[in-house]
């Protein structure tokens, strides 16, 4: 309390300087099994303070105050309850103390913090500090600030080395389920299904087989695991970075978790008290990471790459190389940007055999002295042909203010990337302010 | 009208007389009069579009030698901690808090808008002419009753005409020329103080003739040779207040 009447009072006085972002954004579902209903809504607030900010030192706090998805009330008595009436959440954005040259070329940062590596847009495999936060349909780059300790040495201006420690995991924010329902669990009526199979496959007849399953007591059960707070739990790494005439390099290691769970179905059939267990045993893969990522140009084309091969601790998880390459190019007032991916996608990788090869483009030219921004964006699923497209209409009246018209466009089929999203078209508005 | 404008440049060239000095002689002594070890401005940018509808940014501005820059601006909001550096033509990269990350700007995108004004990241970089090369002899001319020496440069790919005061050597104006020879873009410095033996212009006023916008970068304060070092000019720096 008395933090906050600190800040207040040196805020009203005007000498911690404050800047902040006011948004909103809904999206209104046109077409799908699930049509002409909102499908996601958030307002947000967010605060960043700057108490001190010169060439030696800088602090900074900032935090979020969202207002995500719908009421949860199910019930006349959760009336009372202002949490599920109003979902708000308070979010603890970068909140850190920098110390630039201790000594020439040297800072050091402790608190929450942004850490961003690699070359390529949108997806970056050697990324692994920062946690992804897929909570918004349409934005999927943003990172959320972590607990860490980060030191940067640049002795050189073609030099850089950065080491970071984070002590505290925490796992990816998925989208809300009122947007895309992840379903990792299969239903009792799937499991019914299997054991009917599985007793006609033994020799029973079909009819006795249903009688049989039917009697079962099936049980389906989520177990999450996360990691441990020891010092083998944390995550550190190294990075050094270059550039020589027109190439940009840079090299990383890093010990740390993914930030989404891998699952491992355990089914326990018991015939003699008829029961039916199913647990989803959830875990974050421990891993060591070695990253590698470029960027120059090529006759006025901007290129990059950035590779991360992931050696995983679990013996049952196969390791895994992920490759991203680009190329960005302006030309007659367009800009345009294509990638492809060998990878995972933020939205595929939540199906359960995730698609890993992609390609990503991007088409945008601005009008009206850059009041107007028009855009289409769309990724493709390589293997399966399933695709997402969303166009995007952006308008500052004045600096900024920022008014949004988008358009989501997905089509997959079974077993595809994006067939959770199979025949949603959305139709999108946002608003925000900065200021 | 091409061809008026062709006979205008000749005539002009006919009544001016080709100097003694070389071209790079008096860009060198061009580059002595305004270039300071390294120095640090704080400088108001305002841009005017063609519906004279003004907006402003504030900007911090470090620059060491000829090439090597690195521009912070300070507000308005929306930009606030956006860094573009630049340590050589080939070498340029933008800042971008809110991806928290660092960009190369590549070949194409050096002549996008700096800022949503009318300098290109190419012309930032090259606000010292660091990168300028002289393409013939100058010419004694007068500009605005001012006695000077015109010079046509190449600043990478763009051929400009580029006129230095003959007493003290500073760059009065440039103007671009598109592939036509027209003038695509007219760069005005003015107001030029002395401090520590080197001349500054606290306005440069930009013309974009294309866009019927003007942008003007006014300093507001300018400290020079304060010792700042090449380390300065590196990716940790630029995210500094970001």
């Amino acid at each position: 309390m008395a933090v906050w009447a600190l800040i207040f009072s040196l805020v009203s006085a005007g000498q911690v300087p404050v800047q902040g972002e006011l948004s909103s954004r809904a999206l209104f579902r046109i077409k799908d099994q699930d049509s002409s209903r909102f499908s996601f809504f958030t307002t947000a607030g967010s605060l960043v303070f700057t108490p001190l900010a010169n060439e030696r030192l800088e602090t900074k706090l900032g935090f979020t105050i969202r207002a995500q998805g719908f009421p949860l009330v199910n019930s006349a008595t959760q009336l009372s309850a202002v949490d599920i009436v109003e979902p708000v959440s308070v979010l603890l954005d970068e909140a850190y103390v920098r110390f630039y040259d201790l000594v020439p070329g040297l800072s050091f940062t402790a608190g929450r913090q942004r850490v961003h590596w690699g070359s390529a847009d949108v997806i970056n495999p050697t990324d692994n500090f920062t946690t992804p936060d897929y909570s918004d349909p349409l934005v999927w780059d943003r990172r959320r600030p972590v607990w860490m300790l980060h030191l940067g040495y640049s002795p050189l201006n073609a030099l850089g080395m950065e080491f970071g420690l984070k002590p505290v995991f925490e796992p990816a924010l998925n989208p809300p389920a009122c947007w895309y329902d992840a379903r990792v669990l299969p239903t009792v009526q799937e499991l019914r299904s299997a054991l009917v199979a599985q007793l006609i496959g033994m020799g029973y007849d079909p009819v006795l087989a249903e009688q049989i399953a039917g009697q079962f007591d099936i049980r389906i059960r989520e177990q999450l695991n996360l990691p441990g707070q020891t010092l083998n739990d944390f995550t550190w790494g190294g990075r050094v970075r270059t550039h020589l005439g027109r190439f940009d390099f840079s090299l990383s290691g890093l010990r740390g978790y993914d930030f989404l769970p891998e699952a491992q179905p355990v089914l326990t059939a018991d015939f003699a008290q008829q029961r039916l267990d199913f647990v989803l045993n959830e875990f974050f893969p421990q891993k060591t990471v070695f990253g590698a990522d470029l960027a120059t140009e090529l006759a006025g084309i901007g290129l990059w790459a950035e590779a991360a091969y992931a050696l995983y601790d679990d013996t049952l998880l196969s390791d895994r190389l992920s490759v991203i390459g680009g190329m960005d190019y302006s030309f007659a007032g367009f800009y345009i940007n294509l990638q492809y991916l060998h990878g995972d996608f933020p939205l595929a990788r939540l199906q359960t055999e995730p698609v890993r090869d992609f390609l990503l483009a991007g088409l945008e030219r601005r009008f009206a002295s850059d009041r107007m921004l028009v855009r289409l964006g769309g990724v493709l699923d390589l293997e399966k042909r399933s695709f997402g497209l969303i166009p995007l209409v952006r308008v500052t009246p004045v600096s900024g203010l920022n008014l949004e018209l988008t358009g989501l466009v997905f089509s997959g089929k079974t077993g595809s990337a994006f067939a959770p999203l199979d025949r949603v078209r959305e139709l999108g508005f946002g608003i925000s302010y900065q200021f | 009208m091409k061809r008026m404008q062709a006979i205008t440049s000749v005539l002009l060239c006919l009544s001016a007389v080709v100097s003694a000095m070389s071209g790079d002689e008096v860009l060198d002594r061009m580059r002595e009069a305004t270039t300071a070890s390294d120095r640090r401005i704080e400088a108001v940018m305002r841009i005017t579009d063609k519906n004279g509808r003004v907006q402003e940014r504030v900007l911090r501005m470090v620059m060491k030698g000829d090439n090597k820059l690195l521009v912070r601006f300070l507000e308005p909001a929306d930009l606030r901690g956006v860094s573009f550096m630049s340590t050589s033509p080939e070498n340029m990269w933008v800042y971008l808090p809110a991806q928290g990350r660092v960009r190369r700007i590549s070949g194409s995108a050096a002549e996008a808008s700096f800022g949503g004004s009318d300098f290109s990241y190419k012309e930032m970089a090259n606000i010292s002419f660091g990168s300028s090369r002289v393409q013939g002899v100058p010419v004694e001319t007068e500009l605005n009753g001012v006695r000077a020496y015109q010079l046509l440069i190449d600043d990478g790919g763009t051929q400009s005409r580029l006129w230095v005061e003959k007493e003290r050597y500073l760059p009065l104006q440039v103007e671009q020329l598109d592939r036509d020879g027209g003038v695509r873009k007219r760069i005005i410095f003015a107001e030029f103080q002395q401090e520590k033996g080197v001349w500054m212009p606290w306005l440069i006023r930009l013309e974009n003739r294309a866009k019927g916008s003007v942008t003007e970068l006014r300093l507001r304060s300018a400290e020079l040779n304060i010792g700042i070092r090449d380390s300065y000019f590196s990716e940790e720096n630029m995210k500094k207040g970001g």
